[in-house]
This record gives C-alpha cells, sequence and structure tokens, in this order.
C-alpha cells in the first residue's frame, strides 16, 4: 500500500470509529445503563 | 404470558443468597451460558444449556437469590417477574430447581413454599448437605418429598456430589405439580384481593388469566419495580394497598406467621437435630476472624497478600503479553512501508490497546481473589468487621458491601445500594462508592507506581504497600466524606444492620474460574471495541492537522491532542503536570484505564521511531521538559496518582448516579466534589513537596 492510499485508508477507518462511536451513543440514549461494557458484568 | 419453545424445556433455577445456587449451575452448565442484562435493569442475566440423560437439551436460567417473592429490590423482581410470566423476554420457566442451603432450612423453606404455590413443576436441591452434617442436622428426604410432592435431592455443589441424581430428576418428563396447599387467606383478605384483582385488570395492571397470586405480590411488594407497569398503575396499586392495610390491619404479618407455621410444622416432621448446637468449623473460626483486633489485623493481612499477589504472579503474564505487543508492532512495521495506516497500527492501535490489555493479568487475580472471598463466605465477614468502621462515619455494614463491590467496578457498586433501606444512607452509599478503588484505576496505579519505582529496584512488597496505601487511602477519603455528607448535608441518625453470614466453605473454583473467565472475556472485549476505538481518536487527534516540516515532536503540539492539552496547562501546571499529561487527563474522562492508551499512543506518535516500542512505563520514567528535567518525578507520580484516586473520570459512573439517584443534582454533585478533592489534593501535594525540595 502506497502513502496516499494509507492517507485514505486511515482516514477511513477514523471515519468509521466515529460513526460507531456514534450509533452506540444513541444507542446508550434509549437503554440506558453499563449494559455490561463496562467489565463490570452486571 | 410468555412461555417456553416446548422442544427445549427451560428450568429456572431459583434460591436465597448463599445458598450455592449459581455454583449449581457452573457445575450444571460449565462454559455453555450466555450472560446479559435483563432489560431495564442492571441485573445480571445467565442463561445456560446442558444435556438430559436422554440427550435432549435443556435451557438452564440461572434467576437472582432472594429470600421471597415479596420482591423489595430489583434482583428480587425479576426472580418473581419471570417465574410470574411477566417478562415478555424471557419466557416462563417449564419447570423451576429450588436450591437451598440445608443448613439453614427453615428459611429456605419460605420462599420455596411461595414457588410451589406457583403451580410449575418443581425440584427441590437440598445443598450444602455437608454443612448440615457438621451440625448434625437429619434431614428425611424422603419424608420432605412426599410432604410436598416434589422430588427432593441432595446435593453439594463445591465437590459435585448428588449432580448425577440431580441431572436425572431433571431428565423426567413426569414431574407433577407440587402437592403444596396455597396459603390460607382469611376469607376477608381472599374477597379483598378478588376485587383489587379486578380493578387491577380494568387498569391492565395484570393480564386477564392471573392468579390471586399476582395482586397479592403486587400488593404486598413495598419497595417494588414492577416490570411494565406504568406509573398511574403503581399509583393505583398503593391506593389499593392502603385500603387494604386499612380494612385489615397487619393482614401481611398475619401471611408471614402463616407461612412460617406451616414451615415449623413441616421441620418437625423431617428435620432432626441436637438439643444443643454443635460448634462448627464455622464458629471457630469466627472467634478469630470475626474478633474486634484479630479480625481487623487478619483483613490487613489478606489485602495485604492481595497486593502482593497482583505485582508477584502477575510480574510474568505481564511481561509475555508486553514483549507480545513489542513484537506485533515490530512485524507491522517490517511488514508494510512506512504510511499513516502504518502508523496508526504501530503508534495507535497496538501501543494503545496493548497498554490495556497488559493489565488483564492483575485484574483476573483481583476478580480470582474477591470470588474466593465470596465463595468462602469470607465477604460477609469483612462487612460485619466493617460495620464498627461505617458506624463511626454514620454508615452501617449494608453499605460496606456495595462499597466493596464498587472495588472491583462503581457500577455494580452503585446498583448494589438499592439493598439499603434508608433513602439517606443510600445516597450518602451512591456518593461515595466510586472513592473505592475499582478495577479501572488498577493500570493506572501500576503504570505510575513502575514509574515511581521500577521494578528491579525495590521489592514487589514495596509496590504493594504502595498500592496497599492508595486503597486505604480511597477507603479513607470515601468514609471521611460520608461522615461529612452524614454531619453537615444529610443529617440523621444511623440505622441498624441485618447481616446474614453464611457458614464457611470450600471455594468452588471451577465456579470461580468461570466468573474469572468471563470477566477476562468482557476486559478483553472492551479492550478490543471501546479502547481499541479510542486509542483510534487518540492517534487521530494526536496526528492531524499534519504541518508540513515539523519533527513529530512539534508535530504532537500543534495536533488536536496538543491544543487541548496546552489548553488545559495552565489549571494543570500547579499541579506538576505538563500538556502531555493534560492530554491522557482529557482522555481518561470517559473512563479512567484509557490513560494508559492514551498515553501510550501520544509517546508512540511523538517518538521519532527509534524507540516508539518500548515498555510506555520506560518512556514516561525518560520523558523530559524543555528545560531538561524530568516529567514524572516522584513528587508528580505521586501527585498524580493520588488525582487518581479521587476523581471520579467515569462517565458510565455519572449516567449510573444520575439514573439512581433520579436526577443530575446528584450525579453532578459527585462529579465535582471528587474532580475538587483530586485537584486540590494533588495541588497540595506538589506545592508542598516542592517547596520542601522533593
Amino acid at each position: 500500500m502506497n502513502e496516499d492510499w494509507q492517507s485514505i485508508a486511515a482516514v477511513a477507518v477514523i471515519i468509521v470509529t466515529v460513526v460507531l462511536f456514534a450509533i452506540r451513543a444513541v444507542k446508550r440514549r434509549k437503554k440506558p445503563g453499563c449494559g455490561g461494557g463496562c467489565g463490570c458484568g452486571k | 404470558m410468555s412461555t417456553s419453545a416446548p422442544d427445549t424445556p427451560l428450568i429456572a433455577i431459583v434460591g436465597n443468597p448463599n445458598s450455592g445456587k449459581t455454583t449449581l449451575f457452573n457445575l450444571l452448565t460449565g462454559l455453555k451460558q450466555k450472560v446479559a442484562n435483563y432489560p431495564g435493569v442492571t441485573v445480571e442475566k445467565k442463561i445456560g444449556e446442558c444435556y438430559s440423560q436422554h440427550g435432549k437439551k435443556l435451557r438452564l436460567i440461572d434467576l437472582p437469590g432472594a429470600y421471597s417473592l415479596n420482591a423489595r429490590s430489583p434482583d428480587e423482581a425479576v426472580l418473581r417477574d419471570v417465574l410470574l410470566g411477566r417478562r415478555p423476554e424471557t419466557p416462563r420457566p417449564d419447570r423451576v430447581v429450588c436450591v437451598i442451603d440445608s443448613a439453614n432450612l427453615e428459611r429456605n423453606l419460605y420462599m420455596v413454599s411461595q414457588v410451589l404455590e406457583l403451580g410449575l413443576p418443581t425440584i427441590l436441591v437440598l445443598n450444602m448437605i455437608d454443612v448440615a452434617a457438621q451440625r448434625e442436622w437429619h434431614i428425611d428426604a424422603k419424608r420432605l418429598s412426599e410432604e410436598l410432592g416434589v422430588p427432593v435431592v441432595q446435593t453439594n455443589a463445591v465437590t459435585g456430589a448428588g449432580l448425577i441424581e440431580l441431572k436425572l430428576t431433571l431428565s423426567r418428563e413426569d414431574l407433577a405439580a407440587p402437592q403444596w396447599e396455597n396459603a390460607a387467606l382469611p376469607e376477608g383478605v381472599r374477597a379483598a384481593l378478588e376485587h383489587s384483582r379486578d380493578e387491577l385488570r380494568q387498569t391492565g395492571a395484570i393480564h386477564t388469566r392471573s392468579s390471586l397470586l399476582e395482586p397479592l405480590y403486587l400488593l404486598s411488594d413495598h419497595d417494588p419495580t414492577h416490570y411494565g407497569i406504568a406509573d398511574s398503575q403503581m399509583a393505583r396499586i398503593h391506593e389499593l394497598r392502603g385500603r387494604m392495610e386499612a380494612d385489615f390491619p397487619g393482614w401481611e404479618d398475619a401471611l408471614v406467621a402463616e407461612r412460617y407455621r406451616r414451615i415449623e410444622e413441616l421441620c418437625a416432621k423431617v428435620l432432626k437435630r441436637p438439643d444443643q448446637e454443635i460448634e462448627t468449623i464455622t464458629t471457630k473460626l469466627d472467634r478469630i476472624l470475626l474478633h474486634p483486633v484479630l479480625g481487623f489485623v487478619n483483613l490487613l493481612l489478606v489485602l495485604g497478600l492481595l497486593f502482593f499477589l497482583i505485582f508477584k504472579v502477575a510480574e510474568g503474564p505481564m511481561g509475555w503479553i508486553e514483549t507480545g505487543f513489542g513484537a506485533l508492532g515490530s512485524w507491522v512495521e517490517g511488514l508494510m512501508s512506512p504510511g499513516d495506516f502504518r502508523d496508526l497500527i504501530v503508534n495507535g492501535v497496538v501501543p494503545g490497546v496493548g497498554g490495556v490489555v497488559i493489565f488483564l493479568p492483575q485484574i483476573l487475580i483481583l476478580f480470582f481473589f474477591i470470588g474466593i472471598m465470596e465463595d468462602t463466605g469470607y465477604m460477609s465477614r469483612l462487612a460485619f468487621i466493617m460495620d464498627w468502621a461505617m458506624s463511626k462515619v454514620g454508615l452501617n455494614g449494608k453499605s460496606f458491601l456495595p462499597f466493596l463491590s464498587s472495588y472491583a467496578c462503581a457500577i455494580p457498586g452503585v446498583m448494589a445500594a438499592r439493598t439499603i433501606d434508608s433513602p439517606k444512607d443510600r445516597l450518602i452509599t451512591i456518593l461515595i462508592a466510586p472513592l473505592a478503588s475499582c478495577s479501572a484505576r488498577l493500570p493506572v496505579y501500576s503504570l505510575l507506581i513502575g514509574v515511581l519505582f521500577p521494578a528491579g529496584r525495590v521489592s514487589a512488597w514495596v509496590q504493594a504497600g504502595i498500592m496497599l496505601g492508595l486503597y486505604a487511602l480511597g477507603t479513607f477519603g470515601a468514609f471521611f466524606f460520608a461522615w461529612v455528607f452524614n454531619k453537615c448535608v444529610m443529617k440523621g441518625s444511623a440505622s441498624p444492620m441485618i447481616l446474614e453470614m453464611p457458614a464457611y466453605k470450600m471455594p468452588a473454583i471451577r465456579s470461580i474460574l468461570l466468573h474469572v473467565w468471563q470477566r477476562a472475556r468482557m476486559f478483553l472485549v472492551r479492550a478490543g471495541t471501546i479502547i481499541l476505538g479510542i486509542s483510534i481518536l487518540i492517534w487521530a487527534a494526536s496526528t492531524y492537522p499534519k504541518t508540513q516540516g515539523d519533527t513529530s515532536a512539534q508535530q504532537m503540539e500543534h495536533s488536536f491532542a496538543g491544543r487541548a492539552g496546552k489548553f488545559i496547562e495552565p489549571a494543570i501546571a500547579p499541579l506538576g503536570y505538563d500538556w502531555k499529561i493534560g492530554i491522557g487527563l482529557i482522555g481518561s474522562f470517559a473512563a479512567r484505564e484509557v490513560f494508559n492508551s492514551t498515553m501510550g499512543v501520544v509517546y508512540a506518535v511523538e517518538s521519532e521511531d527509534d524507540d516508539n516500542l518500548a515498555p510506555l512505563r520506560d518512556k514516561l520514567a525518560g520523558e523530559r521538559r524543555p528545560g531538561g528535567g524530568l516529567v514524572y518525578t516522584p513528587l508528580v507520580c505521586i501527585s498524580l496518582l493520588v488525582f487518581y484516586v479521587f476523581a471520579m473520570q467515569c462517565v458510565s459512573t455519572v449516567a449510573i448516579v444520575r439514573r439512581e439517584t433520579g436526577s443530575w443534582k446528584w450525579a453532578l454533585f459527585q462529579l465535582g466534589y471528587m474532580t475538587g478533592t483530586a485537584y486540590l489534593l494533588s495541588l497540595l501535594i506538589f506545592q508542598i513537596g516542592s517547596a520542601l525540595g522533593f
């Protein structure tokens, strides 16, 4: 992968991450609580 | 009403707390289990699978421990609602396995009698039969089976004795409904309940085919969380309850007394015990472990041992993980040509995720140790010993159990405060619970202690001592604030504590290891999702916007993260922190352990490639200010450690406190007082230490 493609891939990964976090935040608003994600297991 | 699929029968495992119910569930299902939450409540839902003697698949559900179907907590409400088939996401069980502690037969039979009244085919498991035998108790299981009309199996969940008999009984398809007669309701009460049932049906609070038990539990639950029942319906239930109490004063107490009378009659037939209590191992051990002085000394020894193990035993596996992540970074570096994507992996993902995963062995040891303390029965003694200390700050030992849970994670600790009857004590417990050093603080403590006292220069005992000191500081801080809140914010008298002291027993190692495995999986899933995502974002914030011709250090300074760190630098400089630590503080506001991944990414991005795979601890220890002085001096490390002892730095806890207290007021108050204390103490330490020449 050359440098240009690497730059595009890095930005794409960042955008996907932001989108996934946004979806997670919206879901959390609908269903508050740790949801087991905190590691507490509750 | 929801029912189970006919081809895979659902079997509910129910019982009092400390009856060995979960150990039995783990023994039956092994690794074939799934842990989730019941929607709407943070109560664990465990479903597993096993096979009957004929190879038929059986589904088992481990319901929360409870003393009665008259729910007084969300856990008990889940049990009641599942057994009544009220929860749409969980089918009504086809069968029930009632696990009882044989050494506490009468008390355990109370809930059993309520379960039998539901009419579901039931199997009674007399667990901990060894403990009853130590007391020279002889339970006539055959007679008990005849009296109740249900199969009775004797087991010892720790050794697995009786498991085959239980599996054989589970395989029976001819289980009849129990013969236990419903609680005798006085005619007036029965008529009133029938009338109430009609009214509740009209409001839609209960379905049209409900038995009299449903209005009975609705009207006799005093702190209920009724699934699917609206607030307006609850108001109606309160009104009906008031009317019942006015018309038939003491009707609930009379029902309880009648139920115990019948249980006493039953026990007289099936239980033979010596006239005088036999001295058991539990009584002998309690003489030492509950002694006012020896008990406290023992507690300190146990905790000292825990932290020693955390440092000494975890050292090896932590080294392997560190080497593994280093090798992974080198491998990717050699595999790919230079570019942003390679940087993202080598300087973002690998150090970010690795910086947290490395602490997995320590967290596993912590959970294993907590499991041992819970399973042996020592945890309840801990609460008893601490009741004395808690009473000094206006709380009781009941507050200590949620506080103790908070050492693993503040969220279950805050949730566990629901068991506290007094609203004042409950609120104070919620406010102080996050001061217990949770497992998320462990990676931060370990990293900074490693910088402060590198391994090899001091013994593991010294490192363990410092760790114990940090835990003690958090505990002391929690007690201090409980006292302050009691004296100044919420005045009132302390309420007494009622606590069950289970008999000591050998820990069920298999069950504990299963629990540790579940925690390990959750920790790794979190590292592979949230921590991975945050590492990517921190890398992005530390890399963009790109500037031409700058060195890596200048690039970092001009990045979004660098600007954010620089922005808060004036506020944190008096604490001894530079702007890069500021980035760590901002990053870890969401969760404390993110500090490690943030610092891992920040130093990896900034380095000029030659040392970017060195352990984070070494990078921190070698980091210098522009003037040449070390950034992480002992004073800065101590200041930072104290900051993390007291600062909230956990968005999930803020959200849970908001939900549990019902308003933002207390959640924000807690955030404010904890962050303010952290800032003030760190400031004092750094400024006084600097003035004294440290």
